[in-house]
């Protein structure tokens, strides 16, 4: 075994070793998958994410707002996806092969985002999380939780999924 | 300038010296007022600021005990102390107070108007200081007055800010005053350098200064010094000594007395040796041998006319024996001895050998010469060539010998009278004509000896008179009694310098010549007789020989003209035939080197054939090499074509790969997700799951430097097709030209072995005629040569005819003398 190889398994055996902190007692520490869109890394509760799924196809509905890109086909179950690029005026980088969709679920609701990278899961300290700087623009503040010291931006999934204005109740005459 | 070449040289050191001296005075009082200057600053430093700094920390001090005495005042009533002790802190307090009033009037005289800003600050420090002091005085007599918390509160609220203004601004004083400091430092400091750079730079222009009056100076001495030095060394009067030069110092006048004495000796010294060149200039043009010789006979000294005399060069004559070079040594050596003796010799014989073996006779004058002291040196010996001379003798004495033979061998009695009639000299025809002996007749009467004396006589004083007398007739009286008549033929004789010395007369006896003449007389009467009968005859002869002469002449010229007109033609004939010989020559020459470059072509156009042929071989293997290479070139394409698709489908895994990588990492975050959702017990699946999506990403990592590999290989891949492509193009077209180039060259070998093939005829028919031309240069030279003889024979024709016309002329002419 090389001696690179050796280092890195040593380096990854101490990180794993050292997990003592990561005691998820009461709500102290939450869990969350850490996503990019367009350059910005995001997070959302673990708790509310049913599954990462990899956007294959997807169909667009006609008469939805712009920030609804279609449904997709969910091993049988049709699920509404919302691009949060849009919802949050962030610039455009188009669907690409990477594109991946988090399955969000609540009592009530189950749609998808769109997330151009997902990058893993993560635990946060609650404390850790401050407020959100009146500097993060175009973002509407009632679907963000705040921002950690990584300048992680921690959505809340659950103002999203109760969110009254993402339900499309529009009738068409 | 000038007036500096012509001063004195102790003025020029005063001088120079005292502009150094004045120089050096400047720097020395320029130093001595910067160094005040600094002075003046670092004293102010040390004693005015100094000064200020230590009455402004004292003005602090005392406010700052001040307000510590009422702060004291006040805490001694809160301990309840006895009164006696408050008085006296209060005491302490107004001695403070004091001690500040007299620091901040002293400081007050140091900083005058002239300093507004030290000024202003110090002013407001003292209102400061009244304003707190009020305060000071408030809270004193609150406490006396036992309001002690009404006192605390005033003192820290009205009087503890303004105590600590007061101290900032004496602080701010204290500071001011640094910064003065340092201000009188900084410029202190810039004097200093200044004066530094100052004086440096005096220093520096003193030295400049100081070397260039050196130089000056040096140069001033040194430069007339060297003139003169030149003057006596070259002794070149053509240097300029002038005042210019020089100078009109001591060494100006000094030079200059100089230069005139050089001159003068150089002058006399010219004349010397001019002198002594003419001298000796005369020596050696003389054209006698000249020669000094010592008193052992050893030669000192010769010119150049005794070298050609001797044949021997002149320093091997000097020091050799004088005698050695005479056909007599010893008589030579006499003579030089003689000469010592005697101090001269005079035409003293000897007879000169040249080396060379022929000799020369020579006579000698030598004298002593003597040196100034009057002591014989040597012998001066010049010697004369005489053999001519003896030469001209022997001629003179056998021509004259020769003279008298001839006039004794005359057959004309020859007599020579004097002025008085008196014979001279006779010969001996003379002593025969007359019969009487030479001696008697010799100072006899020359007119004694004729039968008319008187006649005679007149004949000679003739003679005298004019010069010369021819025909004169005379008779001759013989001793026996017989007559001779006599012509006389006389003339007059001069000596050298032209004075008549005599008469030289000759008689020709006449007798005989007249007898003959009697007879011729009568024989030619007869003759004529004869003649006139004879002419009568031949006329009539002569008359018909004429007319056969004349039709001989015009027939004879006739036969000139025609011959002349043949040989004129044959002449130009053989001029023709020669021109033409000539001409047939050059075309033989021109043909027989046409007929040799024709051969040099057919070599050469056999050589090109040679040549054709191996480059048809090489194109032939080019063309096959050149097929080769586009089976080569071929099967490459075919190999990186595989090579590009194979790469395309590695793409394709490549991609898949990636896809594979990507959705192992999503189901590991789904993993993940379900893990957190398990709690407690999905804990290590969380571990599994994070492994696993580090998995993902490495083998994405991989996929994506493949693909950066596989991109690289496409690109060179891409590039090598090109490639291909490119070279069997070339190739194809490489085989074409080679393929143009063969037949190219077989062509051309074809047209060359027709080339060939026209070479060799050439060469066949230019030896024919070379052959040809060789027989015409025969044939035209036997043409020339026949035309040759007979422009001879014409020529010989002519000349007979020419004297064949001549003798008819002739004849003619003869004829008509006849009949004339």
């Amino acid at each position: 075994m090389k001696t690179e190889n050796r280092v890195l398994l040593k380096k990854r055996a101490v990180e794993m070793a050292k997990e003592p902190e990561l005691k998820t007692e009461g709500s102290e520490y939450i869990g969350i998958i850490a996503f990019t869109l367009s350059e910005e890394n995001y997070g959302i509760e673990t708790d509310f994410v049913r599954e990462v799924y990899h956007i294959k196809e997807f169909t667009a509905l006609p008469g939805v707002p712009s920030y609804i890109l279609g449904v997709i086909n969910v091993r049988g179950k049709i699920l509404e996806v919302i691009d949060l690029k849009k919802l949050f005026n962030l610039p455009e980088k188009g669907i690409g092969e990477l594109n991946k969709v988090i399955i969000l679920h609540n009592d009530q609701m189950e749609f998808g985002i769109l997330a151009d990278v997902v990058h893993g899961t993560q635990i946060v300290a609650v404390k850790d999380i401050r407020a959100v700087p009146y500097t993060v623009s175009g973002i509407g503040e009632e679907y963000l939780m705040g921002v950690t010291k990584e300048r992680l931006i921690i959505l809340s999934a659950e103002n999203l999924l109760t969110d009254k204005s993402i339900i499309v109740n529009e009738e068409v005459i | 300038m000038k007036m500096f070449r012509n001063m004195k040289i102790w003025l020029r050191f005063v001088l120079s010296f005292s502009l150094i001296l004045s120089f050096t005075i400047v720097i020395i009082m320029v130093s001595i007022s910067k160094l005040n200057d600094i002075n003046d600053k670092v004293t102010r430093i040390m004693v005015v600021y100094n000064v200020r700094i230590n009455l402004s920390n004292n003005m602090i001090d005392r406010a700052r005990e001040t307000a510590i005495d009422v702060r004291n005042i006040l805490l001694a009533k809160y301990e309840k102390q006895s009164a006696e002790n408050i008085h006296k802190m209060i005491a302490d307090l107004s001695e403070h107070r004091k001690s500040y009033q007299e620091s901040a009037t002293n400081l007050k005289a140091l900083i005058t108007q002239e300093d507004p800003k030290g000024f202003d600050i110090l002013g407001e420090a003292i209102a400061y200081a009244d304003s707190v002091h009020q305060y000071q005085d408030k809270v004193i007599g609150l406490v006396l007055t036992d309001k002690v918390d009404e006192g605390t509160r005033l003192m820290f609220g009205q009087a503890y800010p303004r105590v600590k203004r007061w101290i900032k601004k004496t602080d701010d004083l204290v500071h001011y005053n640094e910064e003065c400091n340092a201000l009188r430092f900084t410029e202190a400091k810039e004097a200093q350098a200044t004066a530094l750079k100052t004086m440096l730079m005096l220093g520096f222009m003193a030295i400049l200064l100081s070397v260039a009056i050196a130089y000056f100076l040096t140069m001033s001495i040194t430069n007339p010094l060297k003139v003169a030095t030149n003057l006596v060394l070259t002794r070149d009067l053509s240097l300029d000594i002038s005042a210019y030069q020089t100078g009109g110092g001591e060494l100006g006048v000094m030079i200059q007395s100089f230069s005139k004495n050089i001159s003068e000796r150089v002058k006399l010294e010219e004349e010397m040796s001019a002198k002594a060149l003419y001298a000796r200039n005369l020596i050696e043009a003389s054209l006698d041998p000249l020669v000094t010789i010592d008193a052992e006979g050893k030669i000192m000294d010769v010119n150049q006319t005794t070298v050609k005399a001797t044949g021997v060069s002149k320093v091997q004559l000097i020091g050799s024996d004088f005698a050695d070079y005479f056909t007599e040594p010893d008589k030579a050596r006499i003579g030089y001895q003689q000469v010592f003796s005697q101090g001269i010799v005079r035409d003293y014989p000897l007879t000169l050998r040249h080396s060379n073996g022929s000799t020369m006779d020579v006579l000698y004058n030598a004298s002593v010469y003597k040196n100034e002291a009057g002591e014989v040196q040597g012998v001066f010996a010049a010697a004369r060539d005489i053999t001519d001379r003896k030469k001209l003798q022997e001629e003179m004495r056998a021509s004259s010998i020769y003279a008298r033979n001839l006039i004794e061998a005359s057959l004309d009695p020859l007599v020579t009278i004097n002025a008085d009639g008196k014979i001279m000299d006779v010969n001996k025809t003379t002593i025969k004509a007359t019969g009487v002996s030479k001696e008697q007749l010799i100072g006899s009467d020359f007119a004694d000896y004729f039968t008319e004396p008187d006649k005679a006589r007149i004949g000679y004083k003739l003679v005298f008179s004019q010069g010369i007398v021819k025909d004169y007739p005379l008779t001759l009286r013989h001793s026996d009694g017989s007559t001779i008549d006599v012509l006389y033929n006389a003339s007059v004789y001069k000596n050298e310098a032209g004075d008549v010395q005599g008469v030289f007369a000759a008689a020709r006896d006449i007798t005989e010549s007249k007898r003959q003449e009697k007879e011729l007389i009568t024989y030619r009467d007869q003759l004529e007789e004869m003649v006139k009968q004879r002419t009568a005859e031949l006329s009539k002869v002569l008359e018909e020989v004429k007319e056969t002469i004349n039709i001989l002449v015009s027939s004879s010229s006739e036969i000139l003209a025609a011959t002349t007109q043949v040989a004129t033609g044959t002449a130009e004939t053989a001029t023709a035939i020669s021109e033409t010989s000539s001409t047939v020559e050059e075309v033989q020459q021109s043909s027989k080197q046409s007929s040799q470059k024709a051969k040099n072509v057919a070599d050469s156009a056999q050589r090109v054939v040679q040549v054709f042929q191996n480059g048809q071989k090489a194109v032939e293997e080019t063309i096959n090499g050149m097929n080769k290479i586009r089976e080569q070139m071929d099967s490459i394409a075919q190999t990186v074509v595989r090579l590009s698709e194979q790469s395309q489908s590695i793409g394709g895994i490549i991609a898949s790969v990636t896809d594979i990588a990507d959705q192992s990492n999503l189901l590991a975050v789904n993993a993940a997700i379900e893990a957190a959702k398990a709690g407690e017990q999905g804990k290590g699946f969380a571990v599994v799951a994070q492994e696993i999506k580090n998995l993902a990403g490495q083998s994405k990592q991989a996929t994506l430097q493949v693909r950066n590999i596989l991109n690289d290989i496409q690109k060179v891949t891409g590039a090598a097709v090109m490639a291909t492509e490119q070279g069997s193009k070339a190739v194809e077209s490489g085989l074409k030209q080679s393929v143009q180039a063969g037949e190219a060259i077989r062509i051309l070998a074809e047209s060359s072995n027709e080339a060939v093939q026209a070479a060799t005829q050439i060469v066949a028919s230019s030896q024919q005629q070379v052959v040809g031309m060789d027989q015409i240069g025969v044939a035209m030279q036997n043409i020339n040569q026949a035309g040759t003889e007979t422009a001879v024979s014409m020529v010989q024709a002519e000349k007979s005819a020419k004297s064949l016309y001549e003798l008819g002329q002739k004849l003619k002419t003869m004829i008509e003398k006849f009949q004339g």
